[in-house]
Parts: C-alpha cells; sequence; structure tokens
C-alpha cells in the first residue's frame, strides 16, 4: 500500500508540470490580451480611456507579457528582421497618393499596411526590447530612408532602456540601489536623444555622431553574446520560466487587475466557497443515501416510481433558475420576504433581531444565524441536483448488494431486517457513493458561478469567471493549478478509500 | 481496519454531541461577546472624539462644543468668500448641492456597488467603482457647479487665477485642511503609529499628483494623455502652486483644476515609514501598498470596506465644507442589475441608478394601479438621461460607405424613433451629433432625419448602387469588379443591439440591401475596431460636459494605430474647426464653431447618430430631496437627506 501511495505521489509531479504547460499554453496563446481598456455596463467607451503607450509597455514588462511564451529566440533575430517591422511603421505614416494630388514620398492606397499589421509591428518591436538595439543602431546609421532611420532612433530611446533590478520586490540591496541609480539615470538621459517629426538627414548624422554612436560604442559589449548566454536566453528569458521561477518560491504573482498578489485574492474568497460547497455536500450525502437505501428497498414499487419521478423533475431543473425564481418569490417581499436576497451574510432574521451595521459588530452566534439565513436558499438550489444524482448511485449500489448470497445469509441467520439492511447491505452498496466523494474534493474550492452570481456570494467561481473576462493569467493560473491538485490528490484519496472500505480491492 | 458496526455508530453519536455541545457553547457565550463588541465600540468612539478634541487643541483653536463642522478653517472663511469676488478669479460662489432647511441630519443611506473596489490609487484606478468612493472620500481643487455646468465652484482651491496666454494657472489652496487617517489599522502596533498623526493639506501634495502624471514609471494610460502639454508644477508656497502649460489649449483649464492632491506623506513612502528609492517611485506608486486605504479630504470618509460585502462610509468630522445631512453610507456589492433591483424591492438598498429596461416594461408601464411597488408608493422613480450616445459607424475606407450619399441612405433607413418606442420603452431620444444632446453646443436648427425608405433608395440609386441582375440585392461596379451590398455590422453582444439590428435588418433588406449583424465580446470588438476589420460598428461613447472631438473626429487621428477615429472620417473643414476649438478660450466663438461641427456632421452622416440612452433611477421614498444632477455624477447623494419616519408601505 505504502508503495503504491508513494508511486502515485511521484507520478503526479510530472503529470501537474504536464498540465500546467498546457493550461500555460491554452492561456497564453488563446485571442486576446490583457489589456487595460474596458467597457461600461451600457457598452460605451469613454473617449478619453485610449491607451498610451508607455503605460502598456510598463504594465507588459511588469507582468512578462514582452516575453516570448516558451521559447526564446530573439538573439537570432537580423538587421533586416528588424527592418522589415519598421518599414510597416513608416509605410503607414507616409500619405496616401489620389489621383487629384500626389504628396512627396506618397504611397498607394493599397500598398499601405493594415492598421492589424502596424499594431503588431508596434507591439512585435516593442516586446524585442534590448536585443534589438544593435540592429537599430545600425539601421539608424546606414538606412537609406530618413524615415526609417528616425523611427529606428525614437525606438532605441525606448528599447535601449535597461530593466531595473529587483524593482516591484519589497526592498532591494544596497547594491542593487546603486545599479538601479546607474541604469535610471542612463535610461533618463537616452530617452532624451530623440528625432523630431520633420528631422532631416544631416540632423539625423548630428543626432547620431554626437549620441548614440559613442553610447552604442561604449555598451555594445552588452550585445556579445556567447552559447551559454544564448543558451540562458533561450530558455529561461521567457514567460514561461519566469512563472515557474515565481512558482518554485509559492508565488502565484500579483493580479494584473489590482496588483495584488494572486494567492491574497484566492484566500479572501475560498472561505465562502468552501462554507458553501461543504454544506452542499453534505446535505447531499445527508439526504441521498436514505432516500437511495429507501428506494432501492422499495424497488419497483409506486413509492419509488413517484419519488424516480420527482428526483429527475428536480434534477432537469436548472439550478440558477431555479435560484431566480427562488429569490423572486421569497426573498423581493413580493409576495414573501423570508430570505435575504442574496449576500453571505450582513441581515438578521426579523424574529431573530435588528441586523447591524456589520458583519464585524456580529457576535459569533449571530454570524453563525445571519450566514445560514443568507445560504439557505443557495445551498438548496446547489443540493437538490445532487441528491437527485446521489440517491441513484445508492440505490444501485444497494441493489447490487442485496441479491447477494451474504444477505441471504444473514437473513438465513435469523438478523432482523433492519439490521441485515443497515449493516450488512448499506455498508457494502455504499462504497462507490463515497469513492464518488473523494472527486469532489476539487468542486470543493472551484465553487459555482452561477450560483455565486445570482446569490451574489463573492466565491471562488465567481472570482474565476472575472478573471478569466479579463484575462488575468495570473490568477486563472493560480484557482486551475490549486484545483488541479486537489483533484489529483482528490483521485489518490478516493483509489486508497476503495483499498480501504473494501478489502478485495489490494493495491499491493 | 476493524470495521465493526458499533464502532461506526458511536462515532457518528459522538460527532453529534460534540457539534450540539458547541452550540450551546456559542449560545451561552453570546451575550459576553455581545458586551465585549459594545465596549470595544464605546472604547473606539471615545478614543476618536478625545483624538479631535487633542487635534483642534494643537491647533490652538477654541474648543467649541456641538456644532463642530468648520473647524481650524473658521479663521479663513470670510478670506475665500473675498475671493470669490476678485475679478481674476475664475472660480464663483457654488449654487449646487443645496441641503434644504427641513433636512434631518442623520441617518444611512444604503447603496450599492458593482464590485469591490480594487484599490483606492486615484490615479492609476479609474474604474467607476472607485471614482463613486473618490467622489465621496477625496475633494478636487474646483469642480462644476451641477446646475451650471459652465462654472467652475471652489473645492479645494479657493482661487485659480490665469496668466493672459493661458499658460500658467495659479492655484490657492485651504489652509488647515487635513488628510483623512487610514481606517482599518491596527493602531496599537508601533509601528503603524506613523500612519496616525495629522497630516496637513500642502501645495506639495498637490504638486506630487502633476509630478507622478509626469512620472515615466506611472502607469496612468487615460489621464497621462490630457498632460501631455503640461510643462512642469512649481510651488510657490505652502498654500499656493503653479501649473505651467507649454502651449495653450482650452482642456488645460479643466485638466489642471479637475484634478486632486495625493498624499504624498505616504506615497513616497514604504510600509515601514521610510522614504522610497526615487528611481523606482514610479514603478512602487502603481502598485502601492497605501492603496488599500482610501485616502482624501472629502465629506465622507471610508470606515470599512470588506471585499465582496459591502464598503461603509461616514461623515468626515474634519471636513472643511458644509455639514451633509446623511451621516453613514453603506455600499452593498451587488453584481447582478437584477439582484440588485431586487434588494431595492425588498427594502435592503435605498437607491438603483438603473432599473433593468424588462423591469422598467413590466413594473412601471404595464403594471396596473396600486398592485407595483412602483404605483402603490413603495418606491419612486424618474427617468435620468445617461451621459453617452450610441452611433452606427461606417467604415468610410471600405468599399461600401465612402459615399456621404450611402451614408444618408443608410440613416434614413434606420427607424430610430420607432426602435426607441418599441424596442427601448422610450427610453431614448434621438441624437443627432457628437455632444449631449441638451447641451448649448448643439445646433438647435439640426433636425434628425426622419424615417423614410424612399428617399433611401433614391439615395442609394443616386450613388450608383442598383440590382442590375435583378437577385434583390443592389450591386455596383466598385474597381471593375461588381460587388454585392451585402456587409456585416459588427456589435457588442447586448441583447437589445441584437433587437434593434434585427429590425434594421429587415428595412434593409426592403431596399435591397443584406445585412448580417455579427455580435461578439468586448476584446473581439476591441480588436476588430483596433485593426478596422468592420464594414460598420455599433459602437457608444460616453460623454463629459467639456467637449474636445478631437479624438474621435480629426483625421489625424484616423492614422494612428488604435486611434479612436476607427472610421476614417476626413474632412478639412472639420480639422480647422477642431483645432480652432483646441486653442478657442472665448465662449460665443467657441459655441459658433461647435455649432457648425454639428452641422457638418450631420451633413456628412460619418456615424447615423442612434439615440442618447436614458435610465430608471429608482429609490425608496425615505431618501428626500433626492436631486439629480445635469451632469455626472448624476446620482450624487451630498443633499439627499433620510426621513427615518417615512417608511414604504411594505408589510414585511
Amino acid at each position: 500500500m505504502a508503495t503504491y501511495i508513494i508511486k502515485r505521489i511521484m507520478l503526479m509531479f510530472p503529470t501537474l508540470f504536464l498540465i500546467s504547460v498546457i493550461i500555460f499554453l491554452v492561456l497564453n496563446l488563446a485571442p486576446g490580451k490583457p489589456t487595460s481598456s474596458s467597457v461600461t455596463a451600457e457598452g460605451t467607451q469613454d473617449s478619453k480611456s485610449s491607451e498610451a503607450r508607455e503605460s502598456y509597455r510598463i504594465f507588459k514588462e511588469q507582468f512578462n507579457f514582452d516575453k516570448p511564451v516558451m521559447f526564446n529566440t530573439r538573439f537570432l533575430l537580423t538587421r533586416a528582421d528588424v527592418f522589415e517591422e519598421l518599414r510597416v511603421l513608416g509605410d503607414f505614416a507616409r500619405p496616401t497618393c489620389t489621383a487629384a494630388n500626389t504628396p512627396v514620398n506618397c504611397l498607394n492606397a493599397d500598398q499601405k499596411p493594415k492598421s492589424g499589421r502596424v499594431i503588431e509591428a508596434q507591439d512585435v518591436i516593442e516586446d524585442w526590447g534590448t536585443y534589438v538595439v544593435p540592429q537599430l543602431v545600425e539601421i539608424a546609421q546606414t538606412d537609406t530612408r530618413v524615415d526609417i532611420r528616425k523611427l529606428a532612433i525614437n525606438r532605441l530611446s525606448v528599447n535601449a532602456k535597461r530593466r531595473l533590478l529587483n524593482e516591484y520586490g519589497k526592498s532591494q540591496t544596497p547594491e542593487q540601489r546603486v545599479f538601479n541609480r546607474e541604469v535610471a539615470a542612463e535610461n533618463e538621459l537616452i530617452s532624451a536623444w530623440t528625432a523630431s517629426d520633420q528631422v532631416t538627414m544631416p540632423e539625423i548624422e548630428t543626432l547620431m555622431a554626437e549620441k548614440w554612436t559613442p553610447w552604442f560604442a561604449s555598451h555594445g559589449d552588452r550585445w556579445n553574446w556567447d552559447m551559454g548566454d544564448k543558451a540562458s536566453m533561450m530558455f529561461f528569458d521567457t514567460r514561461f520560466s519566469k512563472y515557474w521561477g515565481n512558482l518554485a518560491r509559492f508565488d502565484f504573482g500579483v493580479s494584473h487587475i489590482d496588483k495584488r498578489p494572486v494567492l491574497d485574492k484566492i484566500m479572501e474568497r475560498l472561505p465562502y466557497t468552501l462554507t458553501l460547497n461543504f454544506l452542499a455536500i453534505f446535505f447531499a450525502y445527508l439526504f441521498s443515501i436514505p432516500i437511495g437505501v429507501w428506494s432501492a428497498y422499495k424497488q419497483n414499487s409506486p413509492a419509488d416510481r413517484v419519488v424516480t419521478a420527482v428526483l429527475l423533475a428536480f434534477y432537469s431543473l436548472p439550478s440558477f433558475f431555479v435560484g431566480l425564481l427562488l429569490l423572486n418569490w421569497f426573498a423581493d417581499g413580493d409576495p414573501y420576504g423570508l430570505f435575504p436576497t442574496g449576500g453571505f451574510a450582513g441581515q438578521l432574521p426579523a424574529w431573530y433581531g435588528e441586523s447591524p451595521a456589520s458583519t464585524a459588530d456580529m457576535t459569533t452566534m449571530d454570524y453563525l444565524v445571519s450566514a445560514s439565513y443568507h445560504l439557505l436558499l443557495p445551498v438548496f438550489c446547489m443540493t437538490y441536483g445532487g441528491i437527485a444524482s446521489l440517491s441513484r448511485y445508492a440505490r444501485t449500489g444497494l441493489l447490487d448488494t442485496i441479491r447477494a448470497d451474504f444477505i441471504r445469509t444473514a437473513r438465513a441467520k435469523g438478523l432482523s431486517e433492519t439490521m441485515v439492511i443497515v449493516k450488512h447491505a448499506v455498508r457494502n452498496g455504499m462504497i462507490p457513493v463515497l469513492t464518488l466523494l473523494g472527486t469532489m474534493l476539487p468542486a470543493l474550492i472551484g465553487g459555482s458561478v452561477v450560483i455565486e452570481y445570482v446569490f451574489n456570494i463573492p466565491g471562488m467561481g465567481l472570482f474565476m469567471f472575472e478573471s478569466i473576462f479579463a484575462r488575468d493569467y495570473n490568477a486563472i493560473m493560480g484557482v486551475l493549478l490549486i484545483s488541479t491538485v486537489l483533484t489529483l490528490f482528490g483521485l489518490l484519496a478516493s483509489d486508497i478509500s476503495y483499498a480501504i472500505v473494501d478489502p478485495r480491492i489490494s493495491f499491493d | 481496519m476493524p470495521r465493526t458496526f458499533k464502532a461506526t455508530v458511536i462515532l457518528i453519536v459522538a460527532i453529534c454531541a460534540l457539534a450540539l455541545l458547541t452550540l450551546v457553547n456559542l449560545f451561552q457565550t453570546n451575550s459576553a461577546e455581545r458586551t465585549v463588541l459594545d465596549l470595544k465600540k464605546q472604547v473606539d468612539l471615545l478614543n476618536s472624539s478625545s483624538e479631535r478634541i487633542l487635534k483642534r487643541l494643537d491647533d490652538g483653536v477654541a474648543v467649541q462644543g456641538g456644532n463642530g463642522s468648520q473647524g481650524a478653517s473658521d479663521g479663513n472663511a470670510d478670506k475665500y468668500a473675498a475671493a470669490l469676488n476678485e475679478p481674476g478669479n475664475l472660480l464663483k460662489a457654488a449654487k449646487d448641492l443645496q441641503i434644504p432647511a427641513d433636512a434631518k441630519m442623520g441617518g444611512t443611506l444604503r447603496n450599492f456597488l458593482s464590485d469591490t473596489p480594487k484599490g483606492y490609487n486615484w490615479l492609476t484606478e479609474n474604474s467607476v467603482d472607485v471614482s463613486n468612493i473618490q467622489r465621496m472620500v477625496h475633494s478636487t481643487f474646483a469642480r462644476r457647479d451641477f446646475s451650471d455646468p459652465d462654472t467652475w465652484v471652489p473645492d479645494l482651491a479657493y482661487k485659480v487665477e490665469v496668466s493672459p496666454d493661458f499658460l500658467e494657472y495659479t492655484i490657492s489652496i485651504r489652509e488647515g485642511v487635513y488628510w483623512q487617517t487610514p481606517a482599518g489599522v491596527d493602531f496599537s502596533d508601533p509601528k503603524n503609529a506613523w500612519l496616525k498623526e495629522p497630516h496637513e493639506l500642502t501645495s506639495e501634495d498637490c504638486a506630487f499628483y502633476y509630478e507622478l502624471i509626469q512620472n515615466p514609471q506611472v502607469e496612468a494610460g487615460a489621464i497621462k494623455n490630457y498632460f501631455e502639454d503640461m510643462d512642469r508644477v512649481e510651488i510657490i508656497d505652502k498654500y499656493t502652486f503653479k501649473v505651467i502649460w507649454k502651449r495653450r489649449t482650452y482642456s488645460s483649464l479643466e485638466t489642471t483644476i479637475d484634478s486632486y492632491p495625493l498624499p504624498k506623506w505616504i506615497y513616497s513612502k514604504d510600509e515601514t515609514g521610510a522614504d522610497l528609492a526615487p528611481e523606482t517611485l514610479g514603478l512602487k506608486f502603481n502598485s502601492h501598498w497605501a492603496a488599500k486605504y482610501a485616502l482624501g479630504t472629502g465629506p465622507y470618509r471610508l470606515v470599512e470596506a470588506r471585499a465582496g460585502e459591502h464598503v461603509i462610509l461616514e461623515r468626515n468630522p474634519g471636513y472643511y465644507g458644509d455639514r451633509y445631512p446623511i451621516e453613514r453610507i453603506k455600499y452593498l456589492i451587488v453584481k447582478d442589475p437584477e439582484a440588485a433591483y431586487l434588494k431595492l424591492k425588498a427594502d435592503e438598498i435605498d437607491v438603483l441608478p438603473g432599473l433593468p429596461a424588462n423591469r422598467f416594461k413590466a413594473d412601471i408601464l404595464d403594471a396596473k394601479d396600486g398592485e407595483a411597488p412602483f404605483k402603490n408608493g413603495q418606491l419612486e422613480h424618474k427617468v435620468v438621461d445617461v451621459f453617452a450616445f450610441y452611433f452606427l459607424g461606417w467604415n468610410a475606407d471600405g468599399k461600401f460607405f465612402s459615399d456621404k450619399r450611402v451614408r444618408l441612405a443608410m440613416t434614413y433607413a434606420l427607424n430610430r424613433q420607432g426602435i426607441i418606442d418599441n424596442v427601448l420603452y422610450g427610453l431614448g431620444s434621438i441624437q443627432t451629433g457628437p455632444f449631449y444632446y441638451k447641451h448649448p453646443a448643439m445646433d438647435p436648427n439640426v433636425k434628425p432625419f426622419p424615417y423614410d425608405l424612399e428617399k433611401a433608395k433614391t439615395l442609394l440609386d443616386e450613388a450608383g448602387w442598383k440590382d442590375t441582375d435583378g437577385d434583390g440585392v443592389r450591386d455596383k461596379l466598385v474597381n471593375g469588379e461588381k460587388v454585392d451590398f451585402l456587409f456585416t455590422v459588427t456589435s457588442y453582444d447586448k441583447p437589445e443591439v441584437k433587437s434593434w439590428l434585427s429590425v434594421y435588418k429587415e428595412d434593409l433588406r426592403k431596399i435591397g440591401i443584406m445585412m448580417t449583424p455579427q455580435p461578439v465580446d468586448w476584446p473581439t470588438m476591441q480588436k476588430k475596431m483596433d485593426e478596422k476589420a468592420f464594414d460598420a460598428y455599433t459602437g457608444g461613447w460616453g460623454l463629459s460636459w467639456s467637449n474636445d472631438p478631437y479624438q474621435i473626429w480629426h483625421s489625424s487621428q484616423a492614422d494612428v494605430p488604435k486611434g479612436s477615429n476607427r472610421i476614417g472620417f476626413r474632412n478639412k473643414r472639420a480639422d480647422e474647426i477642431i483645432e480652432q476649438l483646441r486653442i478657442e478660450f472665448d465662449e460665443a466663438k467657441r459655441l459658433e464653431l461647435y455649432h457648425e461641427f454639428h452641422r457638418l456632421l450631420h451633413d456628412e452622416q460619418p456615424y447615423t447618430f442612434f439615440y442618447a440612452p436614458q435610465s430608471i433611477a429608482a429609490w425608496q421614498p425615505r431618501v428626500k430631496n433626492f436631486v439629480i444632477n445635469t451632469t455626472r455624477p448624476q446620482l450624487y447623494s451630498l443633499p439627499w437627506w433620510i426621513d427615518a419616519d417615512a417608511e414604504g408601505k411594505k408589510s414585511k
């Protein structure tokens, strides 16, 4: 047994790793990007909230979105690659030729790059960051087109900026401070070495000769990489390795949305979901096993058929629909106001006493009463479907055993009918139902999006849902990884419980 | 494993007994716990009042009992009032937010937010929920008068002067205004003691705001655009500072004075109170630890925020301005507007800014007298203009809509009034131009084009779109190639958009045009618009009282990747007007330019302007003096008051 468990746990690591790679790739390769731009509930936008390039760059840098997903081959980029992106940007800025008037340096409308391509070029060259500085310098020094050289210079003043060390960390070491101060000074210096829109070729030559060429001559060795450097860039300067580097330290990163640690946000929501789902599973088992046993015992009687039909009807009712109906009937005072309209706690039933302003002013007892008052409807909604399916499992399980030889033996022994059913049949018949419990472990923290939305409970389901819409990768990864681990352990637990409950099963 | 039946039964019984005992124990200790809570509350109250007294003593102002609203700034009140009459002062006395004489003080307003605020860094957070809280908790230097939006009235600043070239704004702020103390901090821990010290608002804090906007490391995309032309900020003395602009722009006035100070004393420090390194200050500011505290100088202060549950504000005892009637505001966090309506009906919240449209129909339009809550006096409601407009944008760079006659035909084919009346239940009014429909910038002589399919057909014929092959769809030779008039409308996936698009589709079919609606989610929509991969799209712009058409209508913005001029509107005269508007300060001339611009857009129809939406604000009758402002924020609860005696006719 112990060998088996150890083997299973050892196997979990590669499984977990593979799952996380898949999640990571799917997330990062899915269309859409995390951005700050948003839409209001009415579907209107403020014309003000247009994107500011520099802010977006900082955002990308903080969350490593400027890095390639899995492998980094940017050290292979050539001058031609960089030129191509600059050309797209340059051509887009050129005036369009029309039949009536052909401005200098114009381009036919069909030759102009499309907006989508321009946006891409802008992103691509920005993401390349410092990797393409030598190529940019070369283009800025030698290219024949003024507009391309101008673009290359303006790109340099952004791309040549180096990142600070440990800039988001809580505090920096004195060495890091020294380095950061030096880098910040250099960054500020080079960010001013730009060319204006109407720059001429001689002006560019002067700017290059005075600023960029000497700068590159003295700092050019930063770009002399040997094989080792390249290999480490290829595998370690990527989103994936940065993410895993943090994860190895149990750091799930910070959420893009509010820059708070993901783990904190999860921990804030977990209690709500845990309570809700624990209660739901508990009550589902509490009711379904007796019902299942009873209907197996009365198999094919009219009563069994009625119960089966009623449970089937329940099972078919979608819980969000029932939730809304319950709220409309029993919560808003029209016709009944028996329950609060949602939330986790806060109000107290009228017969108990007056609700305080905040849950912080409640005693433990008050809080317990308030939470049960609030949770009655949602737990009901989450339970009735489970009762239907679980009681069917219980019924089948019992039917399988009730005809077994040992039951006949027990009866023949002269045991009372209750004893036969409860002690001998039920214990053996419920094995499949109990082992189902293991697979429910991840559901405990997964949460139910629909119920949490309808009943306004700030749990994990809603958190996941919102994170997906906001493309909050760190949050999604965090929740999925935690529930992956729980699923793996749940499966293991369910396998082990088989062996414990049923001595015929052995893993040795 | 021993599996005796008795053992199992005993275990179950034991667990049940334990649970029961726990419950009994809870019940017994309940009253003791309540006493402890009450005592703690009293101690807190005592502490805060003794602190206030000590602070006043420190300030050297005699302690007056009772009416303490004016606080330390009393001595300067005359100076501030006199400043409003100085000729150079851009600020005028406020006429809005009047508190009625019969208003009762006190009471709790139960409001709601759709999400827990993500943090209170006023500069980097600009979601709706955060700015709702900001308006209550913080103050700007000056604000527009709600009853007369063209005048600026004092808030933190009592005097704003501008140099004749409109480049230098000199702002004088009130003295003796103190920052609120962070809520939810454990002050018994000596490490946090520095957070409790009183910090007066000075021009350092004001300048800090402008400096951070100019800091390249700070992520404040939307706001930074406005400050592109700002040069620098200078501190003159403790209460005066100067904002200097590089070039003359009309928007510089609003941008400069509709701003707010940031608490430098906390944002320039790390958690232990030590200074942050200047080279990483901006980056640290983006995710600053103090963003979890709502720090301001406004009429209310945040006392408690629980994620997913509620946010509670209380009247700020040290506020320099009027004492507003409502004592505390409790915002419940409710994500679903439908759920918020249930809460309103169940008497759990007091205000709902927008009733869901289907509820408006069922409970107001179709409800019989005496039945629905709005008919029996349980709830009240009123129509409120939403500061926005919706439109159909025609891609002028595409093959269909480069001709203005085609665009005009599309407008004639859209049954605007019919859709507003039948699909939107009348909650909207026809929009004819790019500004708020009641704003003086709209030319009153522009009348909307009527719904007229015959006229649309004629225009399409004129533009060369004719059905030459008799298949029921108009076609035309474009660059030597026969093109059928089949196009898609990319739209945000919302039920009412889908339903009015299907009405439109039917009308277009009647005039020989095949339109396919393409509802997509927001990120896809954004991408398609950025890449200009659309024939037409439905969109909406939020509006503000000040209008600068540059971003949406200037031709240069059509050639900026991800620019807001997505439809490719390029018009020489329009460009001239827009550029003129940016530097013109004379109000009469501005109005003329605005009117011309409106007429021009009406004539060109780059958009088919559709409607300005309206929503239904609903509230409990216990909220009195429910003033609705002309400009955003329309539901600003400052002058409201709570009548505790007036219960709804609810039988619960």
